[in-house]
């Protein structure tokens, strides 16, 4: 939208405000539409100067509904899956083969030369018979068991997708990656069935049981993220959480401890199909309803101070970046301002906090909802989006038009009325186009049919016209409804 | 309430047919109280009407709620309990919908509550705001109304109070002296605009002002003006056109040549020296102090 130049923006602010305002009752009347004609001039008069009520009106407008939705997970492709499984197992194996060269040296030589498919068979063949020595070190060293298991969940991310948000063991998949480590160390000491699903895991997602680890004295892997959240707020919020309070590290050992308190819980668990209905509801975010804050709350998140000529907005255009679902509560109008204080000075007073304009022009570039009711009301082309609120949708320039019929389909809509009227929108009634049907046409329009691509209308003089060009060019119809043959 | 008694067989049948509607009688309401309060609606919204066009309004008016609400001001027990059932988390909503902020809203809505119940008195009387209701909108619309103007004008109120220490913070002792205004190029700008206004229509301005001075949304304004946002979307190029136009035409016609006017408005641009905010500011000050003695 252009800009108002400065001289149209001073004296339309400086037009004289009447002496008395409208009282709530008319005030009411008039946003519901309920006021006769003449008393609603005179409010939109009013309105017009005064800016209090102008404000008074936009507040108490009624707001728009909470919405619920639905957020999919993305499922990654399935050639992306098959890449990262592989790809993510040898590289966790390669850093931990790395790491143990560098720290241990030569304690770990026979581990280092054998080469990445060699090893996971070894270390499951291990595991189903030290059992004991898994269990001791799974008791002893937590806090270690926790890291492993976040190495496990990291390595299953960067498995799957390779993304945060989609790094969720996907929900029914029944992998075993996301088992949570005492189930996977009671599967390893059930039987020989069990230790053969435990070798299948190890090859699949390639972490070293941490039983073995902690018995080759290996140096821990750093314990990945916990599990991002679907939700872009939740997921920033913990990421605002591990910028500013804690450094990386520690948030992380702070994420292992905790799991390994929850792993401590866990122990009487006695199948994996238990282990798996314990971790159900960590599974069910997979799918969360994340309620959307009306858009009329985001109008509060900018604040613009004309106190003291100094504008904030861009603050709180920053603020508008981090999507409306999370959109921050406003500042209060009161906060920080006490009202009694002996070094008071008294200052004009200021508007009510808006939107900055370039972030609420933003927001009105979004699209109008597809499916408008559509009907003629008082001969003027009305529609409306819930039933209740029905706004004059054409605006006739000139001459007068008394609309008679409507049709809508999709986006297209054609309206007709007096005169041989008839309007066509092909964009859900944000353009119009008004139609020509030719000077052989005369009456008032009384019924538009559309079929496939075809209008026809029909006149109140009995006229019946087709077009089959979306309105360009119009042919009468005969008695018989076929128009007339060339001769 | 003592609105001074009839005999019932001189009330009108439109009020005995309205009265029965309303569910009056389950608040202890009598009919001649009830003819009373319809008296008073029409003598306030149509003093000259006659007796046809008094129906007429009254008919248009929300009158179980209007019962509703009377029998409340009236302190009826069973007014009290529905009104409370009905509107009393609606209030906290709104409130909150206004304030946008939990604390803020509590406190607006904890006040408006304590005035419709009424907590001043007058000849011994409590004064509830819910005798001010008309019945014109939805009282659920009148509630919001009401706590749309309570919100504005606290805002208002507190934006007026500015402690020495946030001026300090804001800067003020770094800024720089006033320095003095760069006049008006040509006076004939402003007369040509004002003109160029008044030839609008009043809803013309009205789109305007909410759009360009309140920073209002196209969705808005389609709400307060009662059309769809995509005809706000034209009108305002349309009127920025058409204002154009008019104040070429305005300017033309006070001597100027067309390129003359064509910088007059170019340079209105580049070099005018007005503090909007400032003449903003002091307008809607004015609104504020005469709002004050209204309602």
């Amino acid at each position: 939208m252009p800009e108002l130049s400065n001289t149209v923006r001073q004296r339309l602010g400086a037009r004289p405000v009447p002496a008395t305002h409208p009282d709530p009752d008319t005030l009411t009347a008039y946003v519901e539409q309920s006021l006769p004609l003449g008393e609603r001039n005179q409010v939109v008069e009013h309105l017009a100067a005064c800016s209090f009520c102008r404000e008074v009106v936009a507040l108490s407008l009624p707001g728009v509904p909470e919405q619920v939705i639905v957020q999919p997970v993305a499922t990654p492709s399935r050639f992306w899956k098959f890449g990262f499984r592989w790809a993510g197992a040898l590289a966790v194996v390669a850093i931990a083969i790395t790491i143990g060269l560098v720290i241990k040296g030569p304690a770990n030589k026979e581990l280092t030369r054998k080469s990445a498919p060699q090893i996971a068979p070894a270390l499951a063949k291990e595991a189903s018979a030290s059992k004991a020595t898994d269990q001791t070190a799974a008791d002893q060293s937590p806090t270690q068991e926790a890291s492993t298991r976040g190495q496990s969940v990291s390595q299953a991310n960067a498995g799957s997708s390779g993304r945060p948000v989609n790094g969720l063991p996907r929900a029914g998949s029944g992998e075993t990656q996301s088992l949570p480590p005492a189930g996977r160390d009671r599967i390893a000491g059930k039987d020989t069935q069990d230790a053969d699903a435990k070798a299948a895991l190890v090859l699949n997602s390639g972490p070293i049981p941490v039983g073995i680890l902690a018995s080759r004295n290996q140096p821990q892997p750093i314990p990945a993220q916990p599990r991002a959240f679907v939700n872009n707020n939740l997921f920033e919020d913990r990421a605002n959480t591990f910028n500013s309070q804690y450094s990386y590290h520690d948030a992380r050992n702070e994420q292992a401890r905790q799991d390994a308190e929850r792993l401590k819980k866990q122990t009487t668990l006695d199948s994996p199909r238990q282990v798996a209905e314990q971790d159900a509801p960590r599974k069910g975010f997979l799918r969360k309803a994340v309620p959307i804050v009306p858009i009329a709350t985001s109008v509060f998140t900018a604040v613009k101070t004309v106190v003291g000529g100094a504008s904030v907005a861009s603050d709180a255009a920053a603020g508008e970046r981090k999507t409306l679902v999370s959109a921050p509560p406003p500042p209060s109008p009161a906060a920080g301002r006490p009202p009694i204080n002996p070094s008071v000075v008294s200052k004009q007073a200021s508007t009510i906090p808006h939107e900055a304009p370039d972030t609420r022009r933003a927001r009105e570039a979004s699209p109008t909802p597809d499916q408008l009711h559509w009907r003629v009301q008082d001969g003027k082309l009305v529609n409306s989006a819930d039933l209740n609120q029905w706004h004059e949708a054409y605006t006739p320039q000139g001459d007068e038009i008394q609309f008679k019929v409507v049709q809508a389909q999709g986006h297209e809509i054609w309206a007709g009325g007096t005169n041989t009227t008839l309007v066509h929108s092909w964009n859900g009634g944000v353009d119009w186009q008004k139609l020509n049907l030719g000077s052989s046409a005369s009456g008032d329009i009384e019924k538009i049919s559309l079929s496939g691509g075809d209008v026809q209308v029909k006149t109140s003089n009995g006229q019946s016209l087709i077009s089959r060009d979306g309105g360009k060019t119009w042919t009468p119809l005969n008695g018989d409804g076929n128009p007339p043959q060339p001769k | 309430m003592n609105f001074g008694s009839k005999p019932a067989e001189a009330v009108l049948p439109a009020v005995r047919e309205l009265y029965e509607k309303s569910g009056a009688v389950r608040f202890g309401l009598t009919i001649e109280c009830f003819e009373a309060i319809l008296e008073q609606v029409a003598a306030k919204y149509s003093p000259e009407a006659n007796s046809q066009q008094k129906q007429q309004l009254w008919r248009e008016l929300r009158i179980e709620e209007l019962a509703l609400a009377r029998a409340c001001s009236a302190g009826n027990e069973a007014a009290w309990v529905e009104f409370l059932n009905k509107y009393r988390e609606k209030l906290y909503d709104i409130a909150r919908g206004v304030a946008k902020e939990d604390s803020n809203a509590r406190d607006l809505a904890d006040s408006l509550y304590a005035d419709l119940y009424g907590t001043t008195e007058k000849e011994g009387r409590r004064v509830s705001r819910l005798n001010f209701y008309m019945g014109r909108g939805s009282l659920e619309g009148w509630l919001r109304t009401v706590i749309a103007q309570e919100f504005v004008n606290r805002y208002r109120k507190t934006k007026r109070l500015v402690s020495l220490e946030e001026e300090t913070e804001e800067g003020v002792q770094f800024s720089s002296a006033n320095s003095t205004p760069i006049q008006m190029a040509d006076h004939r700008l402003g007369e040509a605009t004002d003109e160029a206004l008044d030839q609008l229509g009043a809803e013309d301005r009205l789109v305007l002002a909410a759009y360009y001075l309140d920073d209002r949304t196209l969705t808005e304004i389609g709400k307060i003006v009662g059309v769809h946002e995509s005809t706000i979307s034209r009108r305002l190029e349309k009127l920025l056109k058409t204002l154009r136009k008019q104040v070429m035409l305005g300017l033309q016609s006070r001597g100027m040549n067309r390129g003359q006017a064509e910088e007059a408005l170019e340079a209105d641009v580049r070099y005018l020296a007005v503090d909007v905010r400032r003449r903003l500011q002091e307008n809607r000050s004015a609104a504020f102090q005469e709002d004050k003695g209204s309602d």
